[in-house]
């Protein structure tokens, strides 16, 4: 494996050179300091840019385009990363060793025509596309509180996060959609592409100074790239546990508990971090999955994930009403057992294994190797070679150290009020 | 140990059939890191009539065993729970169910001897006790709730039982609270004896793996062990009529878009072509005329009906099968009417299917690229046709419009069955 990286004056340009696949992957990435009023418009501009264009006027002809393409596929993603905002256009193509000479550069012109000429009549997005794309982004708004995971995800997030970029959706809101119009959306695109940090990732087994020309020429924008900040956001820290009790009309209860950390050093962000979460609850038989789903057998799902940009630890629980108190119960002893040195060192040996052998996976994987490289690039995070060899320095002291400064912020239990069915 | 060369797609296949019956596949992978083991068994949640081993008569056991039994199987006499095994050395396993098959499986490139041994025998040592059968009642009893929470998997178990009279893929894997509460360790230990014999399972071992060394280590754990002879085992059979059950369902629930699911009631018992094919014309008809390359969806969409797009999937037992249709719509009954009436072989191009063969075939390259897709593959052309299938891109390219023509001129569109959930209030 091969990586580059060149930062031209009006973008980055990302090269990993592999020969393990078939496959050639591009991923454009644009993004800027996220603000809240933004989230919307640009959820909306990931959904309409894939879904037409300018030389594509119906879906049917995009999609007719991508099966001649060997069924190329495209996809697009907006999204939160801490303090950034995110919209990514991915592509993913047949090298043309496995199928026609001349392919690799109809498939990369494909995604770059769609991204440069969108489908705008007189100054604005085509009303067919837009008023379906914008059709279908209002049914998801909509229907987001059929889930009773995310509901618990997001109202822990806007407890936890107050006046942070934690506390936003990052699907979007109806009063910012309502004022979406398909001329003010056209602006905004002009903007994000102008403004916008633009990085471009190219992974596969190609020559490198014929993809250098090749995207070259496909001349993304003419303006100049900024810098790039942090992505990292501060969370406030309270002193006293947050208690909330909502009710909705499922059968399961959903129970959230978000745990914060003031400080930390980077070696306990991006290794300690991760293994006193897979002890905790992260791994597949970690203290919660015993002690609650497995000897206590209160609820089918039970995990704990941890944010890298937060500094933040939360446990999903997918529990019958009736059980809250005792699951809250169990969660605190589990996490003062962690404390107090209660764990094997083998759970932490078990933990590095997994750690490195999932490392290594990632050489498997295209998607995976290319956010690899970007959460190199945009957060600092070390590249597998370098992890592989640091999470082995995580020593149990580390693990009780960092537990000791976990916090309980807040408690979210979403309330299921349904009929459950019962066991007689 | 046959060896077969997967063509175009720079892969070989090698088979090795035990004198237990145990049958092993190997596709060596060696530009990726991970390795993919599974181990099934050629019994699912459709099996639930049966004569069980040495017995004469076919009993009836509680829907929902083959999945009961897979969770219980992670119940060990040492208390080593093989999931941790697997963790603790540096693989990650996992089990899973369907209509016809039980899969226990582990990825991982560390330690391959261990963890194939102890997949072969922890799933080869069943401990059933009285207590930990009830315990499991409660854990399934959340999860048949956790999905209860979910309305399209409500409405499409709905479907399923309208479609379908006889065939045992009408009921859903996991069974109903009722009968798992009514399942009894010796229920576990029948299924278990009947269909966990070797002869009745196959291994599939995809990615950076040496077919010789892994082979010899599944031959050498197989030869300490000792089953008792199998004969066939006698399943029963069914006769599905031409008609569904019950041709529509109003249901309301706590949802904000009104969703339409639709079932055409298909049977192929007179073509004479590999099921495999009949399938690939199937969904390449569906494709063309209902996916997002139809005119159909443009007009749909163009019209207000639907806001995003049809969901399109085939639910097959042997020569009988279920083509589903589903979207969310503000006006179901209205799109009901317009899939019934674009179901016939209008409007179908040559240009068309030949660009539809093109994506096939290229899909067909990206799953040889991916060991866990691969190793998928291998396990469904097994329960399908019993044999792994090494043509699959020759098969793609033989593909042609006027077979598939008559193919579609002798299906029959008149047996549709639907639901349609509504909103509350």
């Amino acid at each position: 494996m091969n990586y580059e990286k060149i930062e031209y004056p009006n973008y980055n340009l990302h090269l990993i050179q592999t020969k393990k696949f078939k496959t050639i992957h591009l991923l454009v990435v644009l993004k800027r300091k996220l603000k809240k009023e933004e989230i919307t418009i640009r959820n909306v501009l990931s959904d309409i840019l894939l879904e037409t264009g300018k030389n594509y006027k119906t879906t049917r002809d995009l999609q007719i385009a991508k099966e001649e393409n060997y069924a190329c596929s495209l996809s697009s993603s907006s999204f939160k990363s801490g303090t950034y905002a995110v919209l990514s256009f991915s592509l993913s193509f047949l090298n043309e060793r496995y199928t026609e000479k001349g392919m690799n550069d109809k498939s990369i012109s494909l995604l770059f025509d769609l991204l440069k000429n969108p489908n705008i009549v007189k100054d604005e997005f085509e009303k067919k596309t837009f008023n379906y794309t914008m059709n279908s982004y209002k049914d998801y708004l909509e229907s987001l509180n059929e889930n009773p995971n995310r509901i618990a995800g997001v109202r822990l997030d806007e407890e936890m996060g107050k006046n942070t970029p934690l506390e936003y959706h990052a699907s979007g809101y109806m009063e910012d959609f309502k004022k979406i119009t398909a001329k003010n959306l056209y602006e905004y695109y002009q903007d994000v592409l102008k403004n916008d940090i633009i990085d471009i990732f190219v992974l596969g087994d190609y020559d490198k100074e014929t993809m250098k020309e090749k995207i070259k020429e496909e001349n993304i924008r003419e303006e100049k790239n900024q810098k790039s900040e942090s992505h990292f956001v501060k969370l406030p820290i309270s002193k006293k546990t947050k208690k909330i009790v909502e009710e909705h009309e499922f059968m399961q209860s959903q129970l959230a508990m978000g745990y914060k950390i003031d400080k930390m050093t980077d070696f306990e962000k991006k290794y300690v971090f991760h293994a006193l979460n897979f002890i905790f609850g992260g791994g597949n038989d970690s203290k919660l999955f015993k002690e609650v789903r497995e000897k206590n057998s209160l609820c089918y799902s039970i995990h704990s994930h941890i944010s890298y940009l937060y500094q933040t630890l939360i446990v999903n629980a997918g529990i019958s009403k009736d059980n809250y108190e005792k699951t809250v119960s169990l969660v605190n002893q589990e996490l003062t057992k962690i404390c107090e040195g209660k764990f094997d060192l083998e759970d932490l040996n078990e933990m590095k294994i997994i750690y490195v052998n999932t490392c290594k996976t990632i050489y498997d994987s295209p998607n995976d190797l290319i956010r690899n490289y970007m959460s190199h690039e945009y957060f600092n995070h070390d590249l597998v070679e370098v992890r592989i060899k640091k999470i082995l320095e995580v020593t149990k002291e580390d693990v009780i150290k960092l537990a000791k400064k976990l916090k309980l912020d807040t408690i979210y239990f979403l309330k299921g009020v349904r009929n459950e069915e019962t066991d007689n | 140990m046959k060896k077969q060369i997967i063509k175009h797609l720079d892969l070989d296949l090698y088979e090795e059939t035990l004198p237990n019956g145990l049958r092993i596949f190997v596709i060596p992978k060696n530009n990726v890191n991970n390795v993919y083991v599974t181990l099934s068994t050629k019994y699912g949640s459709a099996d639930n009539e049966f004569v069980p081993l040495k017995e004469k008569d076919m009993v009836e056991v509680p829907k929902g065993v083959a999945h009961f039994l897979e969770h219980k199987m992670f119940a060990q006499k040492d208390g080593m729970d093989p999931l941790s095994f697997f963790t603790m050395r540096g693989a990650s396993g996992n089990a899973n169910t369907s209509n016809f098959k039980t899969t226990y499986l582990f990825s991982g490139s560390d330690y391959l001897e261990e963890n194939l041994n102890y997949l072969l025998d922890y799933v080869q040592e069943p401990y059933f006790t009285l207590e930990n059968v009830e315990t499991e009642k409660g854990i399934i009893t959340q999860e048949i709730n956790m999905y209860k929470d979910n309305p399209y998997t409500e409405a499409f178990e709905s479907l399923m039982l309208n479609c379908f009279k006889e065939l045992p893929i009408r009921y859903n894997v996991l069974g109903s609270v009722d009968s798992i509460n009514s399942i009894t360790k010796e229920d576990l230990y029948c299924c278990y004896k009947t269909f966990y014999h070797p002869s009745n399972m196959f291994l599939v071992i995809t990615g950076n793996v040496d077919k010789d060394e892994v082979i010899n280590i599944v031959k050498e754990n197989q030869a300490k062990k000792h089953f008792p002879k199998q004969e066939k085992i006698k399943r029963k059979t069914y006769k599905e009529n031409k008609e569904v059950v019950k041709k529509e369902l109003v249901m309301q629930r706590n949802i904000a878009i009104p969703k339409l699911l639709l079932a055409f009631k298909i049977k192929f018992d007179d073509i004479p072509l590999k099921n495999r094919i009949i399938r690939y014309y199937l969904s390449m008809y569906s494709q063309m005329k209902f996916g997002n390359i139809s005119a159909f969806l443009d007009k749909l969409k163009a019209d207000k009906i639907i806001t995003s797009g049809m969901g399109v999937s085939l639910v097959a037992y042997k020569k009988d099968a279920a083509l589903i249709y589903d979207a969310e719509t503000y006006k179901p009954k209205e799109l009901k009417t317009r899939i019934l009436k674009e179901a016939n072989l209008e409007g179908l191009s040559e240009e068309d299917f030949e660009r539809k063969k093109k994506s096939f075939l290229a899909s067909a390259i990206y799953l040889s690229d991916n060991i866990f897709r691969l190793n998928d593959k291998i396990m469904s052309d097994i329960i399908e046709e019993d044999e792994a299938n090494t043509d699959v891109y020759d098969e793609i390219k033989n593909l042609n419009y006027q077979e598939f023509l008559k193919v579609m001129e002798s299906i029959s569109f008149d047996n549709v069955t639907s639901v349609i959930i509504k909103p509350e209030k």
